[in-house]
């Protein structure tokens, strides 16, 4: 189980939005080498590691990582606070904004379809994605939209 | 002893830590004492937080290091205590520390909106 603090491990205070950054800040939240799939490598891992050194220093590091993950996330977030639809457009944010409701923020399924279709296996198998993956198949949906951006 | 480990624990983390942790700047120069002391204890918080953080991951790997073990005890009571000084006076950082009449989790600003 886990228990939040509310506050940044590094703050964060942006003063000038940017869309235009903010999507290439955005690959560091759930794209191949994000810290989403990073904290989700390292508790997996936790499974397999027979050493109490092992685990604990996985448990540890993958729980750091959502606190990273949160710090990308308000970088985000930040970057693209009260903007309009057509900054947004302008600054080349539309296709990604138009899959996240309000504006503020990537959200799990954002998140995935950042990945490109040929994003490293191990990002694909990380529990999020997979779901999204299960549940476009069972839509019907081919399964490379989830992850083509 | 191991490379990199200080014999003794830091004293003052300010000391090590000031040109690690940037000032936020939406409080700096208002003259407003009150939100000074919120930044200030937020800025104890995370510079003994990250020294927490750090020195553990060493420790899961060198669970014998007793200088470690002592560098762990000194950044844990002195993030113990920021956090303690902080929550009586700015609101909880964990909803078990909440001992306000009403639930003060909601409405402190979240840590994503910036500021301090």
């Amino acid at each position: 189980m886990w228990v939040y603090e509310k506050r940044l491990q590094f703050p964060v205070n942006i003063k000038e939005p940017n869309a235009k950054m903010a999507q290439f800040i955005m690959s560091q939240y759930g794209g191949p080498d994000g810290e989403m799939g990073a904290s989700m490598r390292y508790l997996s891992q936790r499974y397999s590691m027979p050493y109490g050194e092992q685990k604990a220093v996985l448990t540890d590091i993958g729980t750091e990582e959502l606190a990273h993950l949160e710090i990308v996330a308000a970088i985000v977030h930040q970057l693209t606070r009260n903007l309009t639809a057509e900054e947004l457009e302008a600054q080349g944010f539309g296709r990604t904004i138009s899959t996240i409701p309000r504006g503020s923020g990537p959200r799990q399924p954002a998140a995935c379809r950042l990945m490109p279709a040929n994003s490293s296996r191990k990002v694909i198998r990380s529990p999020i994605c997979l779901r999204t993956l299960q549940q476009n198949r069972k839509r019907g949906a081919p399964t490379t939209t989830s992850f083509v951006s | 002893m191991m490379p990199g480990m200080p014999a003794e624990p830091i004293r003052d983390l300010r000391l090590s830590a000031q040109n690690v942790v940037p000032a936020c700047g939406s409080c700096q120069g208002g003259g407003d004492m009150i939100f000074q002391d919120k930044e200030a204890l937020m800025r104890q918080i995370m510079e003994a937080g990250f020294a927490m953080d750090d020195v553990v991951l060493f420790l899961d790997t060198h669970p014998e290091n007793q200088d470690a073990l002592r560098y762990y005890q000194a950044v844990r009571d002195m993030r113990n205590q920021a956090i303690a000084a902080y929550e009586s006076q700015f609101g909880p950082l964990r909803y078990a520390d909440v001992t306000s009449s009403s639930w003060n989790w909601v409405t402190e600003k979240w840590p994503w909106e910036g500021g301090c």
